[in-house]
């Protein structure tokens, strides 16, 4: 291209660009050199997954239009940079990109290319605009102003239009044969022609071209430096995303005597945690997700992120940028401890684990197992945590619950009940395999077994088995925890302990289907048991229950003229996905109006007692039950459901505590309860029902 | 510093069971809770001023777990005294026992803890002391060690008397000597090989008829559970309000 040619020292624009690259890729390859001093990681399973991961959260980016304005903003700077490059590339070739595109098809590939590339220059522009817009006016809570922030917007501004007036300068000044096909830098050239002489839109042109090189050779130096970076990594980030069910904790073995337990320093991460700092692009949706620090408590799951990356960083500080030059000693960040470097202590402890940060994270960074990996080697190796949590270890550890309570007493709930509660044991009286000729086996979970407010959801569960006729049998005695809070408070050892022990029992037994109105003990007997040798078939209650209605088994007709909100459970809905079947038990009623809170679904908010927070004392910020509680009486409802027992005793409590006497009139229940007491009175299909008193 | 600490693994808390024997079953136990206490102290100390803690318990085979869960907490050995014959041994039988393995073994101080969570008996202790010849110093709520003796904090209805003595003595320690650690994975793994030796009456020089149901000074004649009581007064009601209620019913009778 001729005009290109005249641009002094013209022959200099590639060799600077070669040079920015080369700093490019060293850098780069310094950030591997992190990755191999991490821990490896082997990602070769459902490559269609992670391929449709790439298009749906990299190309596509759905996460981002949650958020509508900033959604569209970003799609337009994502692509606009991706077809501005073919410009910047013909630029820095001398024209070589032009002549390639131009060629096929007689050059109508490059005609059509020029009005889109046009159209994206100025909505870059637009986009870059409105950015800086919310920055400085909106200030949205989740967005730390930083000079990172600012540098990446202003050079994409100052690309992107540079790029635009060089076009212009050049349209104007030399034409172009295909200047008909650029619609803003045609008319915008022909303006500025008008008015300067042709020397200065010669000067111009040279200015602006050496200009929009420039910034492109400072981008690509300042890049792997940047937030900005997850333009690299973010596709790769997307494609070695966890697959596996979100709710299974990283697989661990405690027999490898030499290994270190759990996650100190960067060093024990795997190399796609340190990926994930470097693709962190301190958004804050995470932060704006979480419970915790929406009820000021010091975790900050973006902050606990980008600490990561800074001792990635730091650790690079020691490393030349020439990966043949050894360093003299090992660099410190390496070493160093996470916690109370990345993330403090406390906050360590703060999580619910309730995965709203993975959620809401538009790149797919996974910060629950980052936070229980710390929390495994704090209880397993240095035996640091918070004091009251002793005594739940040695429970789960000496009587296989959390509420130390002898096995023995595990079928109090059952009595007064008017039918007898079937135990496996019983029932295998008959028969080695009788016990899998049952439809179900009724997980009850310690919590439905020893908490007196969820022993009556249990009673209410195994109402509506006996009213729908379905075979059932608990494992009374023979049940324990399933370890779900041990594991979540970081204590391997204790969860793999009540884990084989379970596992043990229930292949003795091979249910043909675990039924269980726990969603802690659902996630972890279907989703975490498998990585011990134990594979069931599980099914919450809600989703048995709502199958028992749909297939007519179970026909409530008592009127219930209540409205109702439907409190998610994080690790029913936001883990595994089962957000209808309880609202549509609950839709089986005749007579309840649901009102959905603001957060429900997938994007629900914690009750506050996930993660083995339940057995430990909430004394920073404000509870979080109490926030939630609020959400729930702002729908006006009148009555709040749910189908997880912590759930159920964090909003009863809630809704007890709720200022002025708001909550007094209101119940917590579970859905199974709600549908026991629509269930025809004194019998069902021929059977006795007992009286459900409500919970007072 | 060699700190022995006497450890009785005891059914676990809240689980106790009368067998068909009308005895206690000895199925799953766990350490004696105050005894972790003084185990906790003593491995504080060995760490501060350097030393081992040896472990010496007398019981059947499953008190290895209880056993072994304090090696994991950080005990260097564990002697376990185990006879078939052992069973039903009155506390003279116990002290005769203690007393006859503490002989073979070398060291500055042992450590107990206030009383057992089974047995309540509290004299096994002060009966070694004075068997073994050596000074007792009880209820302690802080224990400081140097290389020739041992001086504790010792609970007075006032506040606490300090108490001195050369080694080797016999400690007795409350809880108020500060939280039992939870063991570590490494602990846990350790213990898996740490030395245990396990002895029996003949190891010790003791004629079996000498002790356990057949020595025992003081004989079993029955257990009874005692007959559900009635009548209790349960308060349900917002904090606040239960304590003026506890209140209330104290001060109705007189007993505040
Ligand atoms: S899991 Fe929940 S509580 Fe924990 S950091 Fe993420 S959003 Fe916050
Ligand atoms: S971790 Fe994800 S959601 Fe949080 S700030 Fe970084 S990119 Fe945004």
């Amino acid at each position: 291209m001729n005009a290109l040619a005249q641009v002094p020292l013209a022959p200099m624009l590639p060799v600077l660009f070669v040079v920015a690259t080369v700093v490019f890729v060293l850098q780069m390859a310094r950030h591997l050199r992190i990755f191999a001093a991490a821990q490896p990681v082997v990602f070769s399973d459902q490559p269609e997954t992670r391929l449709r991961s790439v298009f749906v959260y990299s190309l596509a980016q759905v996460r981002m239009f949650r958020d509508l304005g900033p959604g569209l903003g970003h799609a337009a700077i994502f692509w606009g940079f991706v077809i501005l490059v073919v410009g910047t590339a013909d630029h820095v070739t001398l024209g070589l990109v032009h002549s390639i595109i131009a060629w096929p098809l007689d050059g109508w590939l490059w005609r059509l290319l020029l009005p889109v590339q046009n159209i994206l220059a100025v909505s870059v522009l637009g986009s870059v605009a409105y950015m800086l817009f919310r920055r400085v006016v909106v200030r949205p809570r989740r967005l730390t102003l930083s000079r990172d922030g600012w540098t990446i917007l202003l050079l994409i501004g100052a690309v992107v239009g540079t790029e635009l007036l060089a076009e212009a300068f050049q349209i104007g000044r030399y034409g172009d044969p295909d200047a008909a096909w650029s619609i803003v830098a045609t008319p915008l050239g022909n303006a500025l022609s008008s008015v300067l002489p042709s020397g200065a839109m010669e000067l111009g042109f040279d200015v602006s071209l050496w200009a929009s090189v420039i910034l492109v050779c400072y981008f690509l130096v300042y890049l792997p430096r940047s937030k900005h970076l997850h333009i690299v990594t973010a596709i790769f980030n997307a494609f070695l995303r966890k697959v596996r069910p979100r709710g299974e904790l990283p697989a661990m073995d405690l027999e490898a005597e030499t290994a270190r337990f759990g996650v100190k320093t960067i060093e024990d991460l795997g190399w796609k945690d340190l990926l994930d700092g470097f693709t962190c692009t301190e958004c804050g949706r995470c932060q704006d997700a979480c419970p915790a620090w929406a009820t000021g408590k010091p975790l900050n799951p973006k902050t606990m992120i980008m600490g990561l990356r800074e001792m990635a960083v730091g650790a690079e500080a020691g490393m030349s940028l020439l990966p043949w030059i050894k360093p003299a000693s090992p660099a410190p960040g390496l070493t160093q401890p996470i916690v109370d470097t990345a993330i403090p202590f406390d906050a360590v402890w703060d999580c619910v684990t309730c995965g709203a940060c993975v959620e809401a994270c538009p790149v797919l960074i996974e910060h629950v197992d980052k936070i229980v990996g710390l929390r495994r080697n704090l209880v397993l190796e240095e035996s640091r945590f918070p004091a009251e949590l002793t005594s739940s270890f040695n429970a789960m550890e000496r009587y296989g619950n959390p509420w130390s309570q002898p096995a023995s007493a595990r079928l109090d709930w059952t009595r007064g009940l008017p039918f007898e509660v079937p135990t496996a044991a019983s029932v295998a009286a008959a028969g080695p395999s009788a016990v899998s000729e049952l439809e179900c086996l009724y997980w009850v979970g310690c919590a439905a077994a020893f908490d007196d407010r969820n022993k009556r959801v249990a009673r209410a569960v195994v109402t509506c088995l006996e009213a729908a006729g379905v075979s059932y049998a608990v494992l009374g005695q023979e049940e324990s925890c399933t370890g779900d809070p041990a594991r979540r408070m970081g204590n391997e050892y204790v969860f793999q302990m009540l884990a084989k022990g379970n596992i043990a029992t229930l292949d003795r037994y091979k249910p043909r289907t675990i039924v269980t109105a726990c969603p802690h003990c659902f996630n972890t007997l279907g989703n975490e048991y498998g990585q011990l040798g134990g594979h069931y078939e599980v099914v919450h209650h809600s989703t048995f229950l709502s199958r028992l209605v749909e297939e007519g088994r179970l026909r409530p007709d008592r009127a219930d003229a209540r409205t109702m909100t439907y409190h998610d459970s994080c690790y029913l809905a936001r883990y595994n996905g089962v957000i209808a079947d309880p609202r549509s038990v609950l839709g089986s009623v005749p007579g309840i109006e649901l009102r959905e809170m603001e957060k429900n679904g997938r994007g629900g908010f914690c009750c506050g007692a996930g993660g083995g927070r339940m057995w430990m004392e909430e004394d920073r910020g404000t509870r979080i039950n109490a926030e939630r509680t609020r959400q729930a009486l702002e729908t006006g409802a009148q009555g709040v459901a749910t189908a997880c027992p912590f759930c159920l005793v964090m909003l009863r409590d809630g809704l007890a505590d709720a200022p002025d006497g708001q909550g007094k009139d209101i119940l917590a229940q579970d859905i199974a309860e709600i549908l026991a007491a629509s269930l025809p009175p004194g019998g069902h299909n021929g059977r006795m029902l007992p009286v459900l008193t409500s919970p007072g | 510093m060699h700190i022995v600490v006497l450890l009785k693994a005891v059914p676990i808390v809240g689980t106790e069971r009368l067998g068909p024997d009308q005895r206690v079953q000895r199925g799953q136990l766990e350490a004696n809770g105050n005894d972790e206490y003084v185990l906790e102290k003593a491995l504080k100390l060995t760490e501060a001023n350097g030393g081992e803690v040896s472990l010496l318990s007398m019981g059947p085979a499953s008190a290895i777990d209880a056993l072994r869960k304090a090696l994991a907490m950080g005990a260097t050995r564990a002697y376990h005294v185990q006879d078939e014959a052992l069973a039903g041994s009155c506390i003279r039988g116990t002290v005769d026992v203690l007393v006859a393995a503490l002989r073979k073994i070398e060291f500055d101080l042992l450590f107990v803890g206030a009383d057992t969570s089974d047995g309540l008996g509290g004299v096994v202790a002060p009966a070694v002391a004075a068997r073994l010849g050596l000074p007792y110093l009880s209820y302690a709520s802080e224990i400081r060690a140097s290389g020739t003796g041992v001086s504790i904090d010792r609970l007075s209805p006032t506040g606490f008397d300090v108490q001195e003595a050369a080694s080797p003595a016999v400690v007795m320690g409350t809880q108020l000597l500060g939280e039992p650690r939870y063991p570590s994975l490494r602990g846990i793994m350790q213990a898996r090989t740490k030395e245990t030796t396990t002895w029996s009456l003949a190891d010790l020089g003791i004629d079996p008829a000498s002790v356990g149901e057949a020595g025992a000074t003081t004989r079993f004649i029955g257990s009874e559970t005692p007959p559900q009581r009635s009548g209790a007064t349960v308060v349900k009601a917002p904090p606040d309000e239960a304590a003026a209620a506890i209140v209330d019913f104290l001060a109705t009778r007189r007993l505040i």
